[in-house]
């Protein structure tokens, strides 16, 4: 399978790693699937900290009802607060990315963020990772159209401008409705 | 405002104590000419109320003690342990370390409030080891000192697994069985290991000790949920109603609550109460969110 990634999906997901560095992110992926490729349209920010499945099944709802027009859910994304270790799914990551591909009747794409520190500077870098929705078994993708100078370049205006201190999650929504889980401003 | 701190107690009164807090801090931050008074006077305002603005503490302080080194007198070092304590939370470790060196100097090594700002130095720094080693020296020292016990599991938390996290804070539990934080901490680690049952525990636990913390009625509904069973989406229900009875406005449990009483509704099992709460919880989101202005985003959501 083939996956490219749009500019606001690099954007959307570092944001919310980056709004909050302490605690584990996740967020779904919307896209459009073709024969043997998936482009990766767009991010929104699920949760920081523990996914409780009443509020997964209501913002799956809700992303349906507001997603753009001919796209489906197809994955999502995960950072775990900066360690050593290799960049992996945690275990409400799997659970989730199998409900993901269980809905979809398709494999579910999963994007790693990893923020480490590379030649004393921060590093913000992206793994693609495929669940097979028959055998729930997660493997690489082998053809991912991350590009690494693409990412970092669109997330130069949102650090220097600091827009991901503005980004809404579906944790910070259900807190106050009138905060937009579909992040118009980073679009 | 994290979660947590948005169920603390009495919602209502919280928040309008952290919004006076901002306006006073905001009036004291907007004058123009600042003498040696007014940085002061944000620096206390902040330390006393327990507020966290890091990068304001680090430019008030270092132009304390650039432009007005003679003014401080008695408080000397008490800034500079509050420039130490902003330096490494905005990462700027060099600052530190020679506001540590300098405390040092004056306190001694063994000094308790210097030894924590080593150790804190020396974790941002990435200089485990040291930090470690503090750490433990610190918590041997000091076995009733929550603060030391919490900031050196703190540091397991990065460094170790999730099981020894998780026996390090069942240790501390045993001498302190009332402390609310550490429940609340506990409860977080079993639900990102998915063990379910041990959170539950872990936030009956916490309304057992603050009843008032609406916070853990909400987790504890979205958790019974999670279980599955008719029973235990009943129970959710319950818990639901008693912290929206409380504060009317959480969001967060009406969303809730209509999940549970959907899949009430939907498992055939529904009683009279269900479709009233159904329908009571559909009126009041679609008008929050008009309150909101944000009722577009409800526009294609259908609520059947």
């Amino acid at each position: 399978m083939k996956v490219s990634v749009e500019e606001r999906v690099y954007k959307k997901a570092a944001a919310h790693v980056l709004r909050y560095t302490t605690e584990d992110v996740i967020g779904v992926l919307v896209g459009r699937r073709g024969p043997g490729t998936v482009t990766l349209v767009d991010a929104y920010p699920l949760a920081h900290g523990p996914v409780m499945a009443p509020l997964l099944e209501i913002a799956f709802e809700l992303i349906d009802a507001n997603k753009p027009e001919g796209t489906t859910i197809v994955g999502l994304y995960e950072a775990v607060v900066k360690t050593n270790r290799s960049p992996t799914l945690t275990p409400s990551g799997v659970k989730v990315l199998e409900v993901i591909a269980d809905r979809a009747g398709a494999d579910a794409i999963a994007l790693l963020i990893d923020q480490n520190t590379a030649n004393d500077e921060e590093v913000i870098t992206f793994h693609a990772r495929q669940l097979s929705q028959k055998e729930h078994r997660l493997s690489e993708v082998p053809e991912s159209g991350l590009s690494p100078a693409f990412a970092m370049s669109s997330l130069e205006k949102v650090i220097r401008e600091r827009q991901y201190r503005s980004i809404v999650d579906f944790d910070a929504h259900f807190e106050d409705v009138s905060l937009d889980f579909r992040n118009p401003t980073l679009s | 405002m994290c979660i947590r701190d948005r169920y603390m107690g009495s919602d209502s009164t919280a928040i309008s104590l952290m919004e006076s807090k901002a306006k006073t801090l905001q009036k004291l931050v907007s004058k123009k000419e600042k003498g040696s008074q007014d940085l002061k006077s944000i620096i206390h305002f902040i330390k006393n109320n327990n507020l966290r603005y890091p990068e304001l503490v680090l430019d008030c302080s270092l132009q304390l003690f650039a432009e007005y080194p003679s003014s401080m007198g008695h408080e000397y070092h008490i800034i500079l342990e509050e420039l130490v304590n902003a330096a490494i939370e905005s990462d700027f470790l060099d600052i530190a370390k020679r506001g540590i060196k300098s405390l040092t100097v004056k306190f001694g090594r063994d000094n308790i409030k210097v030894a924590k700002l080593a150790a804190n130095y020396f974790e941002s720094n990435g200089e485990e080891n040291e930090a470690s080693r503090l750490h433990d020296k610190l918590s041997a020292l000091n076995k009733l000192d929550l603060k030391i016990q919490k900031r050196k599991l703190a540091f397991m938390k990065t460094r170790g697994t999730a099981q020894e996290y998780i026996e390090g804070l069942n240790n501390l539990l045993k001498d302190n069985m009332n402390d609310t934080e550490t429940w609340l901490e506990l409860g977080l680690v079993y639900l990102n290991n998915l063990s379910w049952s041990r959170a539950l525990y872990s936030y009956e636990q916490v309304i057992l000790i603050t009843p008032s913390l609406l916070y853990a009625y909400v987790r504890i509904a979205e958790i019974l949920y999670t279980l599955g069973s008719s029973e235990n989406l009943y129970q959710a229900r319950n818990y639901l109603c008693y912290a929206i009875i409380h504060d009317q406005e959480i969001t967060r449990a009406l969303w809730t609550l209509f999940a549970v009483c959907r899949a009430i509704e939907r498992s055939g099992r529904s009683d009279n109460k269900n479709s009233y709460l159904l329908q009571l919880c559909q009126k009041r989101l679609k008008l929050y969110y008009e309150k909101s202005k944000s009722s577009t985003l409800l526009d294609n959501y259908s609520f059947d």
